[in-house]
Order: structure tokens, then C-alpha cells, then sequence
């Protein structure tokens, strides 16, 4: 028996250390966000001009100077935040593409999301054709991307229905969708006028700079929501993730469970890339350095992950605000991940990757 | 328990891999299937658990027929050990053996889940392992992390692919013995597939020996595994000694099968039709 209390112990142990670890890159992740409001390139907004906007506004005021309360509380403010759900959604669906997949290099966009949205907002910028024409400029071009982004998941998970159909051919089925769009897309290039090739180019790179309080409340609950619906899916996804025969021998309705992750997943990326365009590498990396900080059981994965997607983002963020010129946010965190993630790699475990 | 196999077939889209095979078996028993390899074993034992579904014949454990249980309910009579796991992501040894207490689960009986991870963890001798990572294992201490999630999940009916195949000799004996005690100890039907004759003549209480996605023979060691019926099942010449009334085999020679003849005439043919194919 004292034995016995052993393992509990240590086992109880290591499963709050993993919680802790979430929660201490969480709230880093809010300080940051926090602090990313008072980071700016422009002359005359200081920290105490950005600290008095957010303290009359939350004291339900406005502040005084028109320009300084536009950019600190209507731009900056829900950036901070949109940067923080965008993070944590992109990464969360890194996760279950990987589990669902059994694929370390699986991220939200296989299904061919991204392709299918860039597809659709490419219609619009060159044919001026919108799903649902609304007469709003951006909300057309979120509903042609959230709405084209879903065509090629949903060809992915008939396909993958089929009986013969395992997660490496899903991946391919994927990866042949993604050219097929890309091709596509390519042919209306070719016509197109130049200018509208250059707003495709820009939104394909993805920002967060379109954020507003309007929008971003719509990111953060799909975000939340579908986390916590993948959150109740977790466990039997992590028994999936040992082999589909040794999962159904344990009672796990293995198709069910891909099916369903898969279309909440989808339906969440398609809603974060109509937004802020295709931010590449996010789903990929953060599910990884959550790996190696609390292992592969999605109980633990699944919230470190949006944690450390969260973190991320918003210090590559930050990081764009820096700078003088506006880069998107899409290439730093290809290029500060890039890097980081190979020496990661590098000095790597063997017990997170086989 | 009680399991019955009526009239079962099976195919993969053109291949058909089992034909006509019925089975009647109660435990508590240790029950070793034989037969080469691509004979039909791993697919038998895949019809039982419900992940594949045989294309004719039913299924009945207790008398109930499979395709009417689900599978969470079948999960909680039906365990199963397989071959090897995916360790794309691997997780701790701890949580893939908790896995085995999945069709039980209950809010709130990690405690008490923990204590049999453990207990079965020692009783394999891999308590030590606990806390490690799956893939710092070796391949024998994967099939016994394998083996112990079967364990716990404490089934009435337990199929087993080939647990031993990557252990060393004195763990082979001593795991294939454990799984003996455990049909009896525990009141369970322990159904092993097995490549190792000898050790499933020296402990199983039954076999069935598979050829061609049939049944070919059933019985106990001494009926079953014969110099004719290994010639014709496993194409080998051998002599059997009698080891303390079980069977015991000395391998002599490979018979040069027809089929094999047959099959390079096969292979001739179809040259010469793409040669008469070509310009």
C-alpha cells in the first residue's frame, strides 16, 4: 500500500506541475497582451497618454484627444486581445490536427483551409464576387474566406470518411485539395489587375491589424468555445493517438471522434483566418513547445498549447509594433519561429517525438 | 464467459481471408491460435472486438451478438492487446496503461485506478517504468506496457497478437505462464495468437491452428500439433517428442511448397504477355 501511494503521489504531482506550467504561460501571455497596448511607434503616444485612454475608458469616459483614443482603445486594445484568441485558437487546432492525424507536421491548415479561403477572397478582390454580399467591404471578405476555407475541410472529411481512408491519406487528400485551390487561385491571377494581386499578396500573409472591438469578440468566443468543446474530446483523442484498433478495443468510436474534431477545428480556423488572414507556422510550433513542456496527454496538451500559441503571437506582435515600417505579423512569427524551433529541434527529446 | 463464432467470413475489398469459420469456446481457458503468417489470425481476432466486421456470420459472447453491443459495452468484456502501438506522440507509461480504464471510467476514480495500474505494473515487473516516456522503452517493455493496459481493463474475454514476440526467452515463458494463471485466477477466456509452437504447446489449454482462413484443426496440444499437421499447415518437416505430456517440436526442414511452384508460373506467364504486349 505505501507503495502504492507512491506512484499517486508522484503522479498527482506531475499532473499540477503540467497545470501550473499552462497557467504561468497564460498569464504571462495576459501581461504581455497587456502590456502590447502601450507599445507603439508614434510620436506623442506615450505610456502615460496610452495609460490615461485606457483608464478613461474604463472609468466610462472617452479621452480627449480623438486621434490618441482611435489608436490606443479602437486599434490597439482589441489587437491585444485579438492576438491572444488568434494564438490560442490556431494552436489548439495544431493539436488536433496532429492527434487526429498521428502526424508531428500536421497544423490547422492541412485540410486545406487556408488555400480554400485564399481561393475565396481572391474571388472577391478580382471578380468582385462575394458569397454573401453584404455591401460591408471587410465582412465580405471574412465571409468569402470563413466560407471558401470550409469547401475543401468538408471534401477532406467525406473522403476520410470512407472505409479505406487512414490518416496519411487524409493528409495527402488534403495536400491535393490545397493545389487544386492554389491553382485556382493562380489562373484569376493571371488576369487580374495588379493591385488586386497585391491586396490577395497581403492578405495571404495574415495581420492583425484589422482588429476591432466588433470583430474580435467573435474570435475569442468561437476560440473559447470550441476549445472547450475539443477540451471534452480529449481524452478518447489522446487513446486515438496510440492507433485507431487499440483505441476501438477500449470503447472509442474512433471515426466519431476524428469527425467531429476535425469539423470543430475547421469551422474554428476558417472563422480566425477570415479575420487575420493565414498566419503560417503558429498551429505547427506552439502545439510542439507545449510537448516538450507537459507531454503528449491532451488533458494537459490542449491548454498549454493555446497558452503558449497565445504567447507567442502576441510577442511577435509586439515585436511588429516595433518596428516602423508595418510588417505583418505572419512573416515574424515564421521568422523568429523558423529558428527558434530548429534549435528546439536540435537540443530536442526523444521522449517528445519518436 | 462464453463465445461463439457461427459461420464467420471475411474479406478485404477482393481478398477474401476468412471462409466459414465457426468456434465454440468457455473459459476460464488459455486458448493459442497457430498457423503461418497471413493465414487470417490477427483478422479472426479483429471480427471478435468489433474492429472489423465480418462480411458474413455472427459473432454471440454470452449469447449476445456482437452488432448489437456498442462498443464502449463490448470494451468493458472484450480487451485486446495489439501487435504494437503508434508512439507518434508518446505519452508516460502511467497514462498509456490508465488507458485500459477508459469503458470503466468514472468521475473521480483516478485513486483507485492508479492502484491497479500499479499493481499490474508490478505483476509484469515494470513498475520502475511508471513515470517514463513510451518511447525510451525497449521493444519487449512496449509489449508489456501493451499487455497491462489489456490487463487493466480487466475483460472477461482477452485477445492477445503475438505479446511475446519481441521478448527475450525467459520473458516469453514467464509472461505466457503468467497469462495462463491469469484465465484461471481471474475467470477469464485468454485467446493468444502465437508464432512460437512450443511455448503454446507447453502451456495452452487448447489451440487452433489456422490454414488457408480456415479452421484446420482444434483440440489440445496433443491433438493438434502433429508432424501432419505442421506439414500441411506450416509446410516444414519436424519430429515431436513428448516434454512431460505436452508436444514438443524439433524444426527439421522447409517443404518446397506447390504453391510457391505455382506462383512462379504465374510470374513466367505474365511476362511473356507483356512481352507479347510490347511493340
Amino acid at each position: 500500500m505505501e507503495e502504492m501511494s507512491v506512484l499517486e503521489r508522484t503522479y498527482r504531482q506531475i499532473s499540477r506541475k503540467k497545470t501550473i506550467i499552462s497557467l504561468v504561460i497564460l498569464a504571462v501571455a495576459a501581461l504581455i497582451s497587456f502590456f502590447s497596448i502601450f507599445v507603439n511607434h508614434y510620436t506623442g503616444l506615450s505610456f502615460d497618454v496610452t495609460w490615461n485612454v485606457l483608464v478613461a475608458h474604463l472609468s466610462g469616459h472617452e479621452y480627449g484627444v480623438y486621434y490618441y483614443d482611435l489608436i490606443v482603445w479602437d486599434y490597439f486594445s482589441p489587437r491585444a486581445i485579438m492576438a491572444v484568441f488568434v494564438g490560442a485558437g490556431l494552436a489548439v487546432g495544431g493539436v488536433v490536427m496532429q492527434s487526429m492525424l498521428r502526424n508531428p507536421i500536421a497544423d490547422p491548415y492541412t485540410t486545406g483551409v487556408a488555400s480554400g479561403a485564399s481561393f475565396g477572397v481572391a474571388l472577391f478582390f478580382m471578380m468582385g464576387f462575394a458569397l454573401i454580399p453584404t455591401g460591408n467591404y471587410s465582412l465580405d471578405i471574412t465571409l468569402n474566406a470563413s466560407l471558401f476555407a470550409l469547401i475543401p475541410t468538408a471534401a477532406i472529411v467525406l473522403i476520410s470518411r470512407r472505409k479505406n481512408m487512414t490518416p496519411t491519406t487524409t493528409i495527402l487528400a488534403g495536400v491535393a485539395v490545397m493545389y487544386v485551390f492554389r491553382a485556382a487561385t493562380s489562373i484569376m491571377t493571371l488576369s487580374a489587375d495588379p493591385e488586386a494581386v497585391e491586396q490577395l499578396y497581403m492578405w495571404n500573409v495574415g495581420t492583425l491589424v484589422d482588429a476591432r472591438w466588433d470583430n474580435v469578440w467573435i474570435v475569442a468566443g468561437m476560440t473559447l468555445g470550441c476549445t472547450i468543446l475539443i477540451m471534452f474530446l480529449g481524452h478518447q483523442m489522446t487513446i486515438m493517438t496510440t492507433g485507431d484498433n487499440g483505441a476501438k478495443s477500449m470503447g472509442v468510436r474512433t471515426k466519431l471522434i476524428r469527425t467531429i474534431s476535425l469539423i470543430i477545428v475547421a469551422v474554428l480556423t476558417a472563422t480566425i483566418v477570415g479575420y487575420v488572414g493565414t498566419i503560417g507556422f503558429m498551429g505547427l510550433i506552439a502545439p510542439h513547445v507545449a510537448r516538450i513542456l507537459v507531454g503528449s496527454n491532451l488533458k494537459y496538451l490542449i491548454p498549454c498549447s493555446a497558452a503558449t500559441g497565445a504567447l507567442i503571437l502576441i510577442a511577435c506582435d509586439c515585436v511588429t509594433k516595433f518596428m516602423v515600417s508595418s510588417v505583418p505579423v505572419g512573416v515574424i512569427t515564421s521568422v523568429i519561429g523558423g529558428p527558434m524551433f530548429i534549435i528546439l529541434l536540435i537540443r530536442g527529446a526523444k521522449k517528445v517525438w519518436y | 464467459m462464453h463465445l461463439k463464432i457461427d459461420g464467420i467470413d471475411f474479406s478485404y475489398t477482393s481478398t477474401p481471408v476468412l471462409h466459414d469459420v465457426s468456434l465454440e469456446l468457455e473459459g476460464p481457458r488459455f486458448v493459442s491460435i497457430l498457423g503461418p503468417n497471413g493465414v487470417g489470425k490477427s483478422t479472426l481476432i479483429h471480427c471478435i472486438n468489433k474492429i472489423l466486421t465480418p462480411t458474413k456470420g455472427t459473432v454471440f459472447i454470452d449469447g449476445k451478438d456482437v452488432k448489437e453491443t456498442t462498443i464502449k459495452d463490448l470494451a468493458k468484456e472484450v480487451g485486446y492487446v495489439p501487435y504494437s502501438a503508434n508512439d507518434t506522440f508518446p505519452l508516460s507509461v502511467v497514462d498509456t496503461v490508465l488507458m485500459g480504464r477508459h469503458p470503466h471510467s468514472k468521475w473521480k476514480s483516478l485513486d483507485s485506478d492508479l492502484d491497479l495500474v500499479y499493481e499490474t505494473l508490478k505483476r509484469l515487473g515494470i513498475e520502475h517504468l511508471a513515470m517514463r516516456s513510451f518511447s525510451e522503452l525497449s521493444a519487449g517493455q512496449h509489449q508489456k506496457v501493451m499487455l497491462a493496459r489489456g490487463l487493466v481493463q480487466e475483460p472477461k474475454i482477452l485477445l492477445l497478437d503475438e505479446p511475446t514476440s519481441n521478448l527475450d526467452v525467459r520473458h516469453q515463458l514467464d509472461v505466457t505462464k503468467m497469462l495462463k494463471s491469469l484465465a484461471y485466477d481471474k475467470n477469464m477466456l485468454v485467446i493468444m495468437i502465437s508464432h512460437d509452437i512450443n511455448i503454446a504447446a507447453k502451456y495452452a489449454d487448447e489451440i487452433i491452428m489456422l490454414n488457408d482462413g480456415t479452421i484446420y484443426a482444434v483440440g489440445t496440444p496433443q491433438e493438434v500439433i502433429t508432424e501432419d499437421n505442421l506439414r500441411v499447415v506450416y509446410g516444414v518437416k519436424s519430429k515431436i517428442i513428448d516434454d512431460d505430456g505436452a508436444p514438443h517440436v524439433i524444426l527439421k526442414d522447409a517443404i518446397p511448397m506447390n504453391e510457391d511452384i505455382r506462383r512462379a508460373d504465374d510470374v513466367e506467364v505474365g511476362k511473356q504477355q507483356e512481352v507479347e504486349a510490347g511493340p
